[in-house]
Order: structure tokens, then sequence, then C-alpha cells
């Protein structure tokens, strides 16, 4: 087993556009979760109308600009909806209907009744050529190499990244003026105690369907992101899977911390990366035998990172960065 | 306006001569148990105003009634702000403030606060994972910052500035402002007692409802909140507040309303609802 | 409870897991023969394909249909069509191989268009292709079923589906009410209580025993290992005082490692038992039903009253609903909190295992059988009103007969798109459910 392989690997890994749509994806559910307390159990759908949106528009001749507002717009809807039918009523209400509604749109999109917009199963390919058409770096090949492990991008890629990271810090920027605003002030008290809030005169459903709408649209530049790279966007993708990774980051970050989601997605890519590369080349020399097949290192590293999860909140709620008294997942 | 209770006899549903709060018909009901049941009950405006009645005699549900966090069966109430206090922050209730009074009933309860009535809880509610100059500064009127649209601007941090002097002023009033910038959830029992009471006088509020706001608080620090609280009328607020103990009713009222099982028995000043044989009965022959 | 090792909640935790794990590779041996049949590399080459009738340009999926695929005359592995008439195979490398559809599984009033066709001797796969093949089916000649007796059948479908709801529902309420917590791990425990009865009575590395011979044991081990989760996991956090939303990641974490274990131990494709099976269907008026179904609902429908007797009558049934009404009264009134908590996972699971094993029976084994139930029994919940676990009961009924009578206008790809919408309009409407805000009939 080559460790140093497998570690660069890993640190290319958590660079890597994957790393930054997550981030960013997740600094929307920090704000959701983190700072209003709303336990959004189907962030991906926001991801999945963000990132269909824009390529349905693109497949109908639009351009791709309007795509991406297509699916900011759609995020924001999205946002909404999930507010009108839940916010007055009690709250772990949310954590289902948010669920339900991911799957629901999956088996939306991948119905054939949907097929002329969506393509069905197969989805929607090459729509961001645009994107690439408006890329400012020259061609080549940009990195380095440590001990002959090369960390490489191709324009193409560095492109990408650059944006999503850019985008990544701007929302961050974001989330802590607004955070550090009286309506972050109120937005907090709203998650502490609901009625202490109202009996200040706050509009408690205002305020979380602000956090809802808001977190929505960054979570879908996140999946708009992740559709521009891959350049192909397919209903199985979005899977509930993905927001517990989004979850995953924003709670090893420190659920409402400013920096967290972005420093977790980074050592959460860089983790993912490290087990696939260790399970993979433990498999291809043999370690476990008959016992597991090529097919199962990614089960395996599921099943792992549902270990973590559990752990994480058994043993360090606060996350890798937060203090134990600051956990705001604790309180009853 | 205290004094012009002098003249007001002491009997149930009583009429006030300026009242800010006038209660009609309110009745709440859990299954067969009647927890309210108010036939006419106004508040003297600028006074103090204590409510007292045995445990579970329908205090609390009232509260919670009247403030919009639990909705009545049948009745009514409305409010007079009048021009001092206003509401806690000028919206769209305010302009109808100005026509001297305001229907709250079925009013949303961040509704009825912005309209000027504030109440504290009988478990205290304090945000645990904010600052304590936060709790306070949370009540602050008028902070534009707090919409969504203008949290980006520039222009709320001016006026937080000045909200944050006068939360320190008020910490510093409740012997809280060496503590101003823990977490709440770092107090004691009693300093969030304290906590809550700062955030209510906070939101400058023109009725304030406290529910036993002093239960926990240490005997020192009793005396001077009660001084506070007798200084209220003066700065706009009138008081009506939940007290077990008849020491510190008798002291600092200027009016009782005593409620047994959910009924107005007797309302009158101190010294007569003290004696009155009904609510010896009732409140004071029980407690023993 | 012996002090000493047990007493740390952390430690708890730890040894729970460890034991789970160890049960769960315990079992790898005696699954491994039967689950290496159909294992499949999502990355590597397979064929693929859809059963479907097409008729007058519409598409009608047909379930159930099992696909042989070989090379040189070695069985490579055996599926059958999902609800959406999909089926795949993996194959091991690029080659040839011989894909043979097994008539007999074709349901009444479907058959291939041209009979001679029942395999395809040459199907070429490339390295990493998913490769399509095709055959086309037709209306057969048998006649063809009224809308009458195609609604009545769909009625029965229905009512094997909210039966099956209903009883996996009963423990997610139940826990609910007195943690206020949704276990999204719930899901996983139908796909354990279908597993573990495949293990007794189906895989080739099991003891083999007859299915009906193999449930009671099931219920057993499945309420073992509910108590399990109680006692190594749930209690543990609760004595920290962890909260509702703490309470709800750990569980969506814990479905994600189930689900995920479940399907390295058991493999990707459906399996069905091997008892149970096919079955001659037996007809009465306009129906015409495979006898399971019906025993399914039978049994289904009387468990479920003895459970809401039991919830009614007993003194650990009273217990329960003290606690679900009021936890801190219940505890200062005597009743031992945890105790409840440990005979309601006990309860709960073993219920739900059971609702796995008819579902199996129904349908097939498949390693997310339980994660898509689990959207449907919330659905089932939030219609008859959450917290009430008689309200869940028949919020599942409904929810599964509205679901299954729904696929004779909708297509069957939106069965669950339509339970989950009928889930949102009902919080729009009428958020208390069915059985109004307060009814906690036990
Ligand atoms: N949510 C509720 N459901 C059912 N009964 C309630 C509810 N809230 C209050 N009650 C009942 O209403 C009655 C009045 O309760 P309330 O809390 O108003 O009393 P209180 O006067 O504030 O008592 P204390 O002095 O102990 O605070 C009590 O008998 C109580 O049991
Ligand atoms: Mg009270």
């Amino acid at each position: 087993m080559d460790w140093l392989e497998i570690t660069v690997d890993s640190l290319r890994g958590s660079v890597s556009l994957v790393a930054a749509a997550y981030a960013l994806s997740s600094i929307g559910l920090n704000l959701q979760f983190g700072s209003a307390g709303l336990l959004n159990f189907g962030h991906v759908a926001s991801m999945l109308v963000g990132a269909y949106g824009m390529a349905i528009v693109v497949d109908l001749g639009g351009p791709l600009l309007l795509g991406v507002l297509v699916g900011v717009a759609a995020a924001a809807l999205l946002g909404w909806l999930w507010g009108i039918t839940t916010l007055r009523l009690r709250a772990d209400y949310l954590t289902v209907v948010t669920l339900s509604f991911g799957e629901i749109l999956r088996f939306l999109i991948r119905s054939n009744w949907a097929n002329p917009f969506t393509k069905s199963v197969y989805g929607i390919q090459r729509f961001a050529d645009e994107f690439y058409d408006w890329n400012p770096i020259p061609d080549g090949d940009y990195g380095f190499e440590i001990a002959s492990n090369p960390i490489r991008f191709s324009e193409r890629q560095l492109w990408v990244m650059s944006v999503c990271w850019g985008l990544a810090i701007l929302a961050t920027l974001l989330f802590r003026s607004l955070m550090r605003s009286p309506w972050g002030r109120t937005v907090k008290a709203v998650r502490e105690d609901e009625d202490a809030a109202r009996s200040l005169g706050k509009n408690v459903y205002l305020y979380k369907q602000q956090a809802l709408i808001i977190g929505s649209v960054i979570g879908a530049l996140g999946g708009i992101l992740l559709g521009i790279e891959t350049q192909n966007v397919y209903p199985d993708f979005y899977i509930p899977l993905v927001t517990i990774n989004a979850f995953a980051i924003v709670i090893l970050g420190g659920a409402g911390s400013v920096w967290g989601p972005m420093a977790a997605s980074i050592i959460y890519w860089f983790l993912f990366e490290w087990l696939d590369g260790v399970i993979n080349s433990a498999m291809t020399e043999g370690y476990f035998g008959l016992l597991f097949e090529p097919a199962d290192s990614g089960r395996i590293r599921t099943v792992l990172l549902g270990i973590g999860l559990v752990c994480l909140m058994v043993f360090r709620p606060q996350g890798l960065f937060g203090r134990r008294r600051e956990v705001i997942l604790g309180g009853t | 306006m205290a004094e012009a209770l002098k003249s007001v006899p002491g009997r149930p549903g009583v009429a006030k001569p300026s009242p800010i709060l006038v209660v009609e018909g309110v009745r709440r009901a859990f299954g067969g148990l009647v927890a309210v049941d108010v036939e006419h009950l106004e508040i003297q405006r600028s006074s103090v105003t204590a409510l007292i009645g045995p445990n579970g005699s329908g205090k609390t549900t009232l509260f919670n009634l009247l403030c919009g966090f639990d909705s009545v069966d049948e009745g009514e109430w409305r409010i007079f702000p009048g021009s001092r206090g206003g509401g806690v922050q000028p919206g769209p209730e305010a302009e109808e403030s100005k026509l001297g009074e305001v229907r709250l009933t079925g009013r949303q309860s961040y509704e009825i606060a912005r309209l000027g009535m504030v109440r504290t809880f009988q478990l205290t509610k304090s945000l645990s994972l904010l600052s304590v100059l936060d709790n306070v500064l949370l009540a602050a009127k008028d902070q534009v910052g707090e919409r969504l649209s203008r949290s980006l601007g520039r222009r709320w941090r001016e006026i937080d500035e000045r909200n944050r002097s006068a939360a320190m002023e008020i910490l510093e009033r409740f012997g809280l402002a060496h503590m101003s910038d823990e977490y709440a959830g770092a107090l004691s029992g009693g300093q969030r007692k304290l906590l809550e009471l700062a955030r209510a006088v906070m939101a400058r509020p023109s009725l304030l409802l406290l529910d036993e706001p002093l239960a926990g608080v240490n005997p020192a620090l009793v005396e001077s909140i009660l001084e506070h609280l007798l200084k209220f009328p003066a700065e706009g607020m009138t008081v009506l507040f939940v007290e077990h103990s008849m020491d510190m009713v008798m002291s600092i009222s200027d009016w009782v309303v005593c409620l047994e099982e959910g009924s107005v028995i007797a309302e009158g000043p101190p010294e007569v609802v003290a004696s009155d044989p009904l609510v010896v009965d009732a409140y004071l022959g029980r407690e023993e | 409870m012996s002090g000493g090792l047990l007493s740390d909640p952390k430690r708890r935790v730890l040894v729970v897991a460890a034991l789970a794990i160890m049960t769960f590779t315990g079992s790898f041996g005696w699954l491994w023969d039967g689950a290496a049949l159909g294992q499949d590399d999502v990355d590597g080459q397979q064929i693929r394909g859809v059963m479907e009738v097409i008729e007058d340009e519409e598409r009608r999926p047909v379930e159930g249909v099992e696909m042989i695929v070989s090379a040189d005359g070695v069985e490579i592995g055996r599926v059958r069509s999902d609800a959406s008439g999909e089926w795949s195979v993996q194959v091991p490398e690029a080659g040839t191989y011989q894909v043979r559809l097994e008539v007999d599984t074709l349901p009444a009033g479907v058959q291939l268009t041209d009979p001679e066709r029942v395999e395809l001797s040459a199907v070429q796969v490339r390295e990493g292709q998913r490769k399509t093949v095709r055959f086309s089916l037709g209306p057969g000649f048998t006649k063809s079923l009224s809308t009458l007796e195609s609604l009545s059948n769909l009625v029965v479908l229905g009512l094997r589906l909210g039966a099956i709801i209903a009883l996996s529902s009963v423990g997610l309420s139940l826990l609910y009410s007195i943690s206020g917590m949704f276990n999204f791990a719930h899901g996983e425990l139908v796909t354990l209580g279908a597993m573990l009865a495949y293990l007794l009575s189906t895989s080739p590395g099991g003891p083999q025993w007859h299915l009906a011979a193999a449930v009671f044991p099931t219920m057993l081990m499945a309420g073992c290992i509910g108590g399990l989760m109680e006692f190594g996991l749930w209690r543990p956090l609760r004595r920290r005082k962890t909260g509702v939303v703490g309470l709800t990641l750990v569980s969506i974490g814990f479905s994600l490692f189930l689900r995920y274990l479940l399907l390295l131990i058991f493999g990707q494709s459906p399996k069905p038992y091997k008892n149970f099976n096919i079955q001659d269907p037996i007809e009465f008026l306009t129906v015409s039903t495979p006898p399971k179904n019906l025993f399914i609902i039978g049994l289904a429908v009387l468990l479920l009253l003895g459970g809401g007797m039991l919830l009614r009558y007993t003194r650990i049934g009273t217990a329960i609903r003290a606690v679900a009404d009021n936890r801190e009264l219940a505890e200062s009134s005597g009743i031992d909190v945890h105790h409840v908590f440990l005979v309601t996972w006990i309860v709960g699971t073993a219920l739900t295992a059971l609702g796995g094993v008819f579902l199996g029976i129904g349908e097939s084994v498949e390693w997310d059988m339980g994660f898509k139930l689990l959207l449907l029994i919330f659905a089932g919940m939030v219609l008859g009103g959450i917290g009430t676990t008689f309200g869940a009961m028949v919020g599942g009924f409904a929810i599964g007969f509205l679901v299954e009578i729904s696929t004779y206008w909708v297509d069957v790809q939106f069965k669950t798109a339509i339970g989950l919408g009928v889930l949102v309009l009902m919080l729009l409407f009428r958020p208390q459910g069915l059985m109004g805000l307060r009814g906690r009939i036990g």
C-alpha cells in the first residue's frame, strides 16, 4: 500500500471542486440548521433544483446565466414551499417533509412523464460549455508534485474550482455579516427559544422562512457548480445521502460556526478520499480475501460515514473546533 | 395616576378611571377544567397592579391568553396604549393604536408584543447561547438591521451603538453589567429571572406583565429591584405582576386583583384585599 | 447492568457497537454464498433491461419477471424486474453472455410477442458497459381484466401494503410519542426483519427452515436487537440529556450505517424467499389473488388489534401511555421510564421486523426496501395524526390503500410520490391528521 500516494491523492481531493461545492452548499445548510435550528433533511433538493433549473434552461436553448438565475429562483421557491408547509406546525414535521420533498422531486424528474424536460434517468449533459468559454486561464496543467506524486489540475478544473471556492468565501462572508447583524441575533434567538422571541415582538415565522430561503439558494449554488463541473445531471445523484454528507460537514465544522463548513469540507473530503484509497488498495492487495468485492468499497465507506456521524454526535457534538458548552444540538 | 385609584371602590370587575387594558368575558377550559373565566377586568394606566391567587388559580394561563400564547374559548380584550410607551416596534399596528384602542383578540403573540404588551415567563426563558448583552439588545425597539433587507447595510450600526449603551444601563440597574459578555446559559436561576426582566424593560412596553419576577432572587437584590419597579409607571410602563409573597404585594402595589379557580373573586387596594374574608379563605387560608 | 464495564455511557456505546458489528460480520459467512449470486458492481459492466408491455403508445412496466444471465452455461446471476420493470445483472468481465427470460414468471395477461425468443444467446458486453437488452412483451391472448377486476385486485394489494405499513409504523409511532423523536433508522429495522427471515429460510448457508417456521425466531431476534439498541445507544444518550435534534441526527447516521451494512452483506439485487414465492391465485367474486396476500392482511389485522388491546388493558400498556402523555409526571408517579422504553423498543422492533417479512413475501427482499417504506410510514403517521398509535395504524392502512389504488390511473413509478404528496397535502390542510389532535386512543 502506497501511503504517500494515497495521502497526496487525498490532498488533491480536499481542494477539488467536490469539496468546494460541498463547502458552498453546506454554508446554506449551516444557516438553516446551525443558525436557525431548522433540521432540514432535504437539503439535496436545493442542489437538485439549482442544477436542474440551469440544465433544463440551457437544454431548451437558453443562455447559461439565465439557467443559473432560474435554478436560484427555483431554490428560493423551494425554501418558501418548505416554510409554508411546515413552519406553522411542530418543528419535527420539518424533517419529514423536507426529506419527502427531496424524494418526490427525485421521483418526478426521474419519471417518463418529465422526460421531455429532464430526460428521466439518463439526465442532461453538456450544458455548461458557455461557462468554460469564459475561462480566462490559459490552457495547461497547473500544480506541483510531492515526492513525484502530482497534485495537478487542468485549466478547466482550475477555473471551476476558483469560481466555486471564491463563491464559498463570499458566502461565508455573507453568512458572517448576516449573523453579526441584528437579523442574525434574532435568528439565533428564534433557534434558542421561539416563545421568548415572540414575547419580544419577533415574527418567528418570518425569520425561519427567510433562513430557509437563503439557505436553499446558497445550497443551490453548490449544486449548480457541481453540475457545471461534471456537465452531467441525473436524478440518482440527488439521493438523501448527499444531505447527510452536508450535515456531516456542518457538524464536523461546528454547527453555526462561520468558517466551519469550509474547513470541515476540506477535512471531510480529505478523509473521504483517503478512506477510498486505503480501502481500494486493501482490496487490490487482497487483504479482505473473499469478504468484499471491488463494488463494495463505496459501501464500506458509507458504513463508516454512518458510524462516524453517530460517533461525532455522541462524542463531539460541538464539532472539531467548537467548545463543548456551545453545543446548539444539546438542548431539549 | 395611581392616586386616581383612591376613589375606586374595591369590588370585582370595577371600572377604572383610565384603563390601559380591558378584559371582557375571557374564558379558557382545558377539557372539563375551567382554568380562566374572567368576566370583566380593567387595569389602571401607570399603576402597579398585583395579580394574586393560590397555585393553579389561572394566573399564568391568563397571561398566556392575554399575550396570544394560548387561544381563548371566548371573550375579548383591548389595550389603550395611549401616547406614552407606544409599541415595541412601530409597525402597521402602531398606526391603529393612535386611535387609542386596539382589539387584541385573536392576534399573534408577536403583534401583541409590538403593540406594547410584553410579558415574562414563570419558567424563565433565557436565550442560552446568546450573550447577556445580546439578550437585552434583542428586545430593543426600532432596529432597522433586524430586517433582512437592511441587515447588510451600515445604518443599523449607529442605532445598535445607541441600543448598546441603553442596554448596558439597564443591565447595570439589574446588577448584571459585569456578566454582559457571558452566555446567558451560564447565569444562575435568579440571574436569569433578572435578565428576563431586563429584557422586557429594554422593550419599553406600555404594559409589562411579569409572572413571578422575583421568585428565586436573593433578598438583598429584591429590595433594589422593587425600587426600580416602583419607578416604572413614571417611565410610562404600567406593571401587572404575579407574586405569591404577600409582603411584597403589600409593599409595592397600588391595586391587587385576586383570582380563584380562574375568576376574579376580589380586587381593591392591598390592605382591603388582604383582609377580604373571601381572599383570606381562598388564598391565605389555603396557603398555610 | 453490572457496574464496571457498562456503567460509563460512552463505553457502553462502544461495547454495543462492537457487539453489533460482530453479530453482523458473524452472519457474513452464513449469508455469503447466497449473497454472492446477485452481487453487482456499479463501476463494472452489467446487463440490464426494462420489462414493459407497450400497447397503444402506453408503457406498462411488468414486475417480478425472472431473468437468468449465464456464460457458457454457467449461471452468473438471476434477478427479477422491480416495480418499474427494471432489472440488471452485474457481469464479471467483458465477453459474451446468454440471457434467458423465465416464461413461467410472466404475470397473467403478458406474453412474449415472439414466443421463440426466450433466450438471447450472444449478448456482447464491453468493458464497463451497461448493456441494455430487450425482450419484447405484449398483451397475451389470455383474457384481459375488466376495470372492476383490476380495481378489486388493487384493493387487495392496497390492503396488503396498508397492513405492512401499519405493522411497521406501530414501533415508530410509540417511540415518537414517548421520546418526541422520529427514528430515521426505523426503515432499516424493516429490512433487518426481512433479511433475518431470509437468512433462516432461504440463504444457502442458513438452516433452510420453512419460512413460516422462521417468522417467530425472526421476530425474537429482531426484538433482541431492538432491545440492544435501546440499551446500548439510546438509553445512554438520554442519560446525557441529548436533545431531540441530536437524537434525530444520531438516528439518521445510524440508519446510514445499518442500511449500507445490510447492502454489504446482502448484495444489491433483490431476492425472493424460497417459500410462498409463486402461488396459484384463488378466485372469489371479482378478485383473483395469491392466498399469501390474504394471509398477510388477516394476520396483520389480528396482531394490530391484539397490540391495541395490550396497550389499552395491560399494566405496561398503561405505563407506555402515561409516559407518552407526560414523561416527568409518569416518572414522579413511580413508573420506570427506562423499562417502558426497553419494552417499547423490543415490541416495536419485533412488529416492524414482521412487517419486513411480509413485505419480503409480497415483493422481494432488498437492501433499501425499508428505507423506501419509511417514507410511506411517515406519510401514514401524518395522515393518521402524529403521536397517536391508533392513528398511525389507520393512516398506514389508508396510505397503502391509496398508493396501490392510484396505480390504476397513475404510472406505478409515481407510487411513492403519491404517498408523499398525500403527506404534504395533509400537512397543509389538516395537520392534526385524521384522528384529531389529542386523540390518544392508545
Ligand atoms: N396546557 C394545559 N393543559 C391542561 N391544563 C392546564 C394547562 N395549563 C394550565 N392548566 C391547568 O389550568 C389551571 C391553571 O394553571 P395556571 O398555570 O394558570 O395556574 P397559576 O395560577 O399560574 O399557578 P401557580 O401559582 O402555581 O403558577 C391549573 O389547574 C392547571 O393544571
Ligand atoms: Mg403560574
